[in-house]
Order: C-alpha cells, then sequence, then structure tokens
C-alpha cells in the first residue's frame, strides 16, 4: 500500500473519513503505517487524554457518555476510543459500546471509535496509543479512552492516558483485592458507580483504606467520587476532578515528565515489537521447524528442548547477518 | 495484526426485535469479523455516523417493522451523500419479495429473510464486501 498524501490533507482539513481511514490504517498496522503517524507528528500535543477502566459491568460506558456529554457542553472537542476484547480463538469481537451513546452521537464535535484488542501481544497498546495520537492531531481537546481493567494490555493502555479513572461498584470487594497490584496501583480518581447500591459504604471504606497506603502527597489527594450514571449524579464532580488532577499535573511539571515516559515507554514497545515480527520472520522461513514441532506433538522433544533447539538456530542466523 | 473485515450491524427505527441483530453479530463474530453493534432504534444518520467513524466494510440493517423501503432508502441516499457508497449494505428481517427487488434496484445487496442459516450471510459478506475497492 503506497502512502495516500491528500488522505492527509482531507484529514487536515477536518474530514472525519479521512480520519476513521486513517485510524484504520493505524490500528492494523498496515504496512507504510508509520508514514501517516509522522505526517500527523507535528499536529499532535495539545489533546489531554483521560483513560477510564473497571471491571465489566460496572456502567464506565454510560459513565463515559455522560461525561463527554458534559465536556460538549463547555464546547470542547471530544473523542471516545473504547476497547473491547476480541475472542482468542477466532480474533473475532462484537464491540457493543456505541450502545450506550445517546443523543450526543450525532454532534459534529464528538468521535467515538470502537477498538478491539484482537489478542495480540502486547500490540493493542502500541495501536491504542497511535489511535490516540490520530485523535490528538484531528484537534480532538478531550480524548476518553475505555478499557476493561484487566490484563497487563489494558494497564498499558492507562499508562499512555493522563489522568486514569478507575470505576468500581459496590459488592466487589473481593475484585479490589485483586485487582490492587495492577490497576488500582495508577488510579488519579476512583469512582465508585451504583452509588444508590447496598454496600457502597464497604467498598468506599475499602478504597480509602487502600488509598491510604499509597506514598503520601501533599498538592494532590486522590479523589473518591460516588454517581449514579444512569441518573448523572456526581458526573460533574468526576469532570471537575479531571480537571482538577489536569491542574495539578501541570502545575507541578508532572505532564511533561508522564508524557516523555511515554514516548520512551512507546520506542520500547515497538522495538520490542518489531524484533518479534523479524524474529517470527526467521522462524517461518526456517525449513526444519515443522519437524521440531512434529517431534513436540509426538513427544519426542520435550518443549523446552525443542525452543532452546530453535534459538539456537535463530542466534546463528541472526550472526550471519 | 492484519486486516479484519468489520461489520456494522444496526436495528433502525422503532421495533425492539433485536434477538435476530444478536444472532447475526455473534455468528459474524465465530466466523473472525469484527463486529459494532448499534443497539435498539437508530436513525439512519446515526447509522451512517457510526459506520463513517468505525470504517467499517458492511452494513447490516435488521427491520421487522415493516419501515423496511423507507429505511433503506434513507441509508442508502446518505452513503451516497457523503459519498461511501463502496460501503455494502445487506439486509434480514420480514420482507415481502416485491420489496426484495425494490431494495436491491436502490442498491441493497442482499436480503436474507427468516429461516436462513447465518452461514449463508456470513459467507455471502466474506464473498462480496470490498469488491467496489478492487
Amino acid at each position: 500500500m503506497s502512502f495516500d498524501a491528500s488522505l492527509i490533507g482531507r484529514f487536515l482539513k477536518g474530514d472525519k473519513r479521512a480520519c476513521a481511514r486513517i485510524i484504520s490504517i493505524v490500528e492494523d498496522r498496515r504496512p507504510g503505517y508509520e508514514e501517516y503517524i509522522e505526517a500527523i507528528q507535528p499536529h499532535v500535543g495539545s489533546a489531554y487524554v483521560v483513560g477510564i477502566t473497571g471491571p465489566p459491568g460496572v456502567g464506565k460506558s454510560t459513565l463515559i457518555n455522560k461525561l463527554a456529554a458534559g465536556f460538549l457542553e463547555s464546547n470542547a472537542n471530544i473523542a471516545v476510543i473504547a476497547v473491547d476484547p476480541s475472542s482468542p480463538f477466532t480474533g473475532g469481537a462484537v464491540l457493543g459500546d456505541r450502545i450506550r451513546i445517546g443523543e450526543i452521537g450525532l454532534n459534529p464535535k464528538f468521535y467515538f471509535r470502537s477498538l478491539s484488542s484482537r489478542g495480540s501481544l502486547g500490540g493493542l497498546s502500541e495501536a491504542a496509543v497511535d489511535v490516540i495520537r490520530v485523535m490528538d492531531a484531528f484537534k480532538k481537546e478531550i480524548i476518553l479512552v475505555e478499557t476493561v481493567g484487566t490484563g497487563q494490555n489494558e494497564v498499558d493502555v492507562m499508562r499512555a492516558c493522563d489522568t486514569t479513572v478507575v470505576v468500581t461498584m459496590p459488592g466487589t470487594g473481593d475484585d479490589i483485592q485483586a485487582q490492587k497490584a495492577g490497576i488500582l496501583e495508577i488510579g488519579n480518581i476512583f469512582v465508585i458507580n451504583k452509588a444508590d447500591r447496598d454496600g457502597v459504604e464497604r467498598t468506599l471504606r475499602e478504597l480509602q483504606t487502600m488509598l491510604m497506603m499509597n506514598p503520601l502527597n501533599d498538592k494532590y489527594e486522590t479523589p473518591i467520587i460516588l454517581t449514579r450514571s444512569n441518573t448523572g449524579d456526581g458526573i460533574k464532580e468526576v469532570k471537575t476532578a479531571v480537571e482538577r488532577h489536569r491542574d495539578y499535573l501541570e502545575s507541578s511539571g508532572w505532564l511533561s515528565i508522564k508524557r516523555s515516559e511515554r514516548n520512551v515507554r512507546a520506542f520500547k514497545n515497538l522495538i520490542n515489537s518489531k524484533i518479534i515480527d523479524e524474529i517470527n520472520l526467521i522462524i517461518s522461513h526456517h525449513h526444519g521447524y515443522d519437524d521440531i514441532e512434529t517431534q513436540v506433538k509426538n513427544g519426542g522433544l520435550s518443549p523446552h528442548r525443542a525452543s532452546i533447539q530453535l534459538m539456537e538456530y535463530i542466534n546463528k542466523k541472526i550472526l550471519c547477518r | 495484526m492484519s486486516e479484519k473485515i468489520k461489520v456494522l450491524i444496526a436495528k433502525p427505527g422503532l421495533d425492539g426485535h433485536d434477538r435476530g441483530a444478536k444472532v447475526v453479530a455473534r455468528a459474524f463474530r465465530d466466523a473472525g469479523f469484527e463486529v459494532i453493534y448499534t443497539g435498539l432504534r437508530q436513525t439512519p444518520e446515526q447509522i451512517v455516523n457510526a459506520a463513517i467513524e468505525e470504517d467499517v466494510d458492511a452494513i447490516g440493517v435488521s427491520i421487522l417493522s415493516g419501515a423496511h423501503n423507507h429505511c433503506f432508502s434513507e441509508i442508502m441516499q446518505l452513503l451516497k451523500h457523503n459519498s461511501i457508497e463502496d460501503i455494502m449494505v445487506f439486509g434480514g428481517g420480514i420482507i415481502p419479495d416485491d420489496d426484495v427487488t425494490y431494495l436491491k434496484s436502490i442498491g441493497v445487496a442482499e436480503i436474507f429473510g427468516p429461516g436462513t442459516p447465518t452461514a449463508d450471510t456470513v459467507d455471502f459478506v466474506k464473498t462480496n464486501v470490498r469488491k467496489g475497492n478492487e
């Protein structure tokens, strides 16, 4: 596929179809996608990225929809990127987050895009980060990114955001425990949604206890906000909390540190996945590979022994280059 | 990562019978497609806007309310208006044969009536999608 400069031209004029096509190119990692990223790069850097994460069913999509409506009311240009899991077996996915878009769907300042995780090793975060870049260059001022808060991929996506909002709900106390080591460490704002349900005090207490264990920061206190996203209760407070966290990051200088760390991480992730592609290419050209796999299948060779054999071959190939 | 075929499954109009749409969405997913499901009661404008934003290859419209001629022709017009006629449109629902002839005349690729095996729909899309781009 050759680079289409007219697509960039239309993109920079604000053509939604051109933006949609560039997102697809970047998301699919089509050959030459880097050129598109390069072409839009000078226009990147003005968007503020808010990640919203939490277990399935806590009401993230509805919350995001209401939050987006709130930002639209302040006349901001908004994008939502919703990441949904794909089947690890068929690679297929049903992306249903659009269901929650209300009347804001047709607002010309609003753009909603679904992404599937495509079951790739770490690939999700890079692709999602690049899609964020495209939205940024498309003059979106606030980009809301939604992920299901489980697994390393999703944590990586959240690390690409300026503010991370972790959403939970009453009755998921054990969930909070289970998530402690992951997403909770990077939450800047906590939301207990469906706050009219039983057990809200307990969930609040657990979150408070957990936050007390965080290192002290006298400039920023992590808020816990109770919401009911279906009625809209508490949404304003979430919006205010996002703005307050942004002020803190900007005034303390943390925002630029965060962003430069992010660039380094993107670079490292890209290198890692390019190395994996390169090695897989070597393996695909190895005539003896099928034989090794057959032996593993028959039990003639242990998986570990086979991996050592294959690595020896790969090392030799790399040295010969 | 590879290029996936993306299909928008949409339910226009006022009927709430979304079982068919959900079964078809599931069949496409199991065949390895990426399916965007819009949910109920979408206007033609919302459907076409979703198709643009998600950059889909095909739109599957499920409609059981009897308003198919109106809804499909609105969708086809909006696609034309936005210069994205290359997106394939197909449909399903209770649609009389005479209307099927009309719908095909305005550019709908195929209509799948009650009892169609989901595999037929999936195969049709797989075979005919992206033809306009080649």
